[in-house]
């Protein structure tokens, strides 16, 4: 199997780099000194780390991205790791920069769950989506267009759908960078509604880092739809989505019918041997949670 | 004609690099640097080798044979952080007590939760899960320091001309050396060389102490004690130089590794049932060793060590004798890599580490030589 996959890759391979060989033709941006940066050795650990992971990245990135968007400075830039999210804009046209941003994030969220081409490592067969190319390079996509929202146009290109589908990516940081974009999109109180909807769907971490970062938006305008949704998760979700949001939140301040809604739903695990662990994990934050609140836990309603 | 040429030549070397890429099947396996001495010395002769027999000259060298063929060697003028494994002198510098230091207390802030919840044999579970992965990645080393001899850093060494198999050696060039680059790409080469970290023996004629890295993996660029590979564990461990320090080097693979640990064992009861025991009970054994399979093939394979026949079986088993050798802590086992290079624990450290061992197989939580140790 993997030496098939090996073969046709070997094949695939050949042809990219014939593809290559007609785009550096036709690459009027080429220079000596470019030519030079490329290929420049340097022995130090960091610079030949970067040439690998940089080469590692290009490849997938190449796979996943329409031709036009590979051949600007601006993706160059993009792919060099040695340029931080803050230093990406300098010296880059804003037009350029935003017709690359733009096209590469339509092209990598359709791919980034199945990993764009990315496949395991032969040896150990390591695969981790989480810090795969694609979701890296959309965590650091989404954290350029963070800082600079209205310099490229978000409003114009970028859906909340698109943003609330990644929330359930694996990286956390996307998930943060993802939240930080929808932010600025939609301003917060907007913002919170379509998140907290959106968390339902949510699973384990994900749900509860989607309604930890709502914390500091929470008022008590909203905070009963943050228990609604709490409370419904309670009855419905996995434990794990359970506790992800219990760990984020035991310091939210609630009312006693409020902590009452919440642990409503959590009986149903308590029947369960292979949930101990977790009933136990649950019955800390709770009691957290009232402590910090002022509360008791009435005995009648907490069944853990 | 000229951007033309450029082009054609750009292309072309690229072309090399892919195929030579592509068709070396260079797999670095640290198993297969222990010969079949070795392997029987951890796996099952150690109780044999923990009274008064006599030391064999060639188990010995073993680590440090071991080590030869990994490490890479540190800029004179870098600066490093952390413990320095001198193996001659490690248990006169007291290496073994500052390594299990730097583990527990990294170990304890993420496993503290935990104890939180009232569940302290997952406390525990971890905290022994940490002191056996840097065992079974990096043979408890991050950084070492030998004497200036050629036979520690020549240019074979250097490139990974000892390397036994053909493809890790491949790999092990193409990361740390770029020596086939060199001979392709240096007449692009204008920019005068830069001195980075890591440097080449000729770049240290005249020290009298080479100080190291360790560096692995299958494809050559698995980095220090818990061998953090340079693509998928780039952007936040070795592009902003964690490696140069032995605490943050532990802090992020533990980190990493807790997130197996964590999901694993919230998601026992529904996704990875074969963390159970026949009393639908967290097995946590069994948890510290999907833990492992996870943190060696990904998320997905937490449950890769119950397959006996699996093709990552190998792996597996092998996790499995460092997990013993950590079990045997509290049973008069030795600390280390391997018998013949015991890491000595002072007595107040021996304790602690015994503690754990014991409060995860009694189910107890007993610890105050730990407390003492995570105090200092």
């Amino acid at each position: 199997m993997l030496g098939k996959k090996k073969n046709s890759f070997l094949v695939a391979s050949t042809v990219f780099v014939l593809v290559m060989g007609a785009v550096a033709l036709l690459d009027n941006e080429t220079s000596s000194e470019q030519i030079d940066s490329e290929h420049s050795i340097d022995h130090s650990l960091v610079a030949n780390a970067h040439k690998e992971a940089n080469t590692y990245r290009k490849k997938i990135l190449e796979k996943a991205l329409p031709k036009k968007a590979t051949g600007s400075a601006a993706y160059r830039n993009f792919v060099d790791s040695a340029v931080t999210t803050d230093q990406y804009l300098e010296e880059l046209r804003i037009g350029q920069a935003k017709e690359f941003l733009k096209t590469s994030f339509k092209s990598l969220k359709d791919c980034y769950r199945e990993g764009c081409g990315q496949l395991p490592d032969e040896d150990d067969g390591f695969y981790d989506p989480a810090l795969s190319i694609a979701q890296q390079s959309l965590k650091r996509l989404l954290e350029i267009t963070a800082r600079h929202p209205k310099k490229l146009d978000l409003r114009n290109w970028m859906e909340e759908s698109e943003l609330l589908d990644l929330l359930g990516a694996e990286n956390q940081g996307l998930r943060q960078a993802a939240f930080e974009n929808l932010v600025n999109l939609k301003g917060t109180k907007e913002a919170f509604q379509d998140i907290l909807e959106k968390t339902r769907e949510l699973q384990g971490e994900a749900a509860g880092d989607a309604l930890k970062n709502m914390l500091t938006f929470v008022n008590e305008d909203n905070k009963q739809d943050l228990i609604d949704s709490m409370a419904l998760i309670s009855k419905e979700g996995s434990s794990a989505t359970v506790l992800g949001i219990l760990e984020n939140l035991s310091e939210l301040k609630v009312s006693q019918s409020q902590i009452n809604q919440i642990t409503e739903g959590l009986c149903r695990f308590k029947e369960k041997k292979s949930e101990s662990h977790n009933v136990a994990a649950m019955s800390y934050y709770l009691k957290s949670m009232a402590a910090n609140s002022g509360i008791e836990l009435e005995a009648q309603n907490y069944c853990l | 004609m000229k951007k033309i040429s450029h082009g054609l030549i750009k292309s072309s070397l690229i072309g090399l690099t892919l195929v030579q890429a592509l068709s070396s099947q260079a797999y670095f396996d640290k198993q297969q640097y222990l010969s079949e001495d070795t392997l029987l010395m951890t796996g099952q002769t150690k109780k044999s080798l923990q009274t008064d027999d006599i030391q064999d000259k060639k188990s010995r060298a073993s680590i440090v044979r071991i080590l030869d063929n990994v490490m890479a060697t540190i800029n004179k003028s870098a600066e490093i952080y952390g413990p320095i494994y001198r193996h001659d002198t490690r248990n006169s510098e007291n290496y073994g007590d500052e390594i299990v230091k730097i583990i527990l207390k990294s170990a304890h802030a993420k496993a503290k939760r935990y104890l939180d919840e009232g569940n302290p044999q997952a406390y525990y579970a971890f905290l022994a899960l940490s002191l056996t992965v840097p065992n079974q990645e990096g043979l408890f080393v991050h950084f070492r320091e030998v004497d200036s001899d050629r036979d520690y850093c020549n240019d074979e060494r250097s490139t990974g001309e000892n390397i036994k198999s053909s493809k890790a050696k491949d790999q092990f060039q193409a990361a740390l050396n770029g020596e086939g680059g060199k001979k392709l790409f240096g007449i692009f080469n204008r920019n005068k060389e830069s001195e980075g970290f890591l440097v080449k023996c000729k770049d240290l004629r005249g020290e009298k102490k080479y100080r190291q890295l360790i560096v692995g993996g299958s494809d050559g660029s698995d980095v220090g004690m818990f061998q953090l590979s340079a693509l998928w564990h780039f952007d936040e461990f070795l592009n902003k130089g964690k490696y140069d320090s032995v605490k943050q080097t532990v802090d992020y693979g533990l980190n990493y590794l807790r997130q197996q640990f964590h999901h694993g064992y919230r998601n026992a009861a529904t996704k990875y049932t074969c963390f159970l025991d026949e009393n639908q009970n967290i097995d946590y054994f069994k948890l510290i060793r999907g833990s492992w399979s996870a943190y060696n093939g990904g998320p997905s394979q937490k449950c890769r060590f119950a397959d006996k026949e699996g093709p990552y079986a190998g792996h597996d088993n092998g996790f499995k004798k460092n997990l013993d050798i950590t079990l045997n802590l509290n049973d008069g086992g030795f600390f280390g890599f391997a018998s013949d290079s015991t890491l000595d624990l002072s007595p107040a450290v021996r304790a602690a580490v015994e503690e754990v061992v014991t409060n995860l197989e009694k189910k107890t939580n007993s610890a105050s030589a730990l407390q003492s140790l995570l105090d200092s």
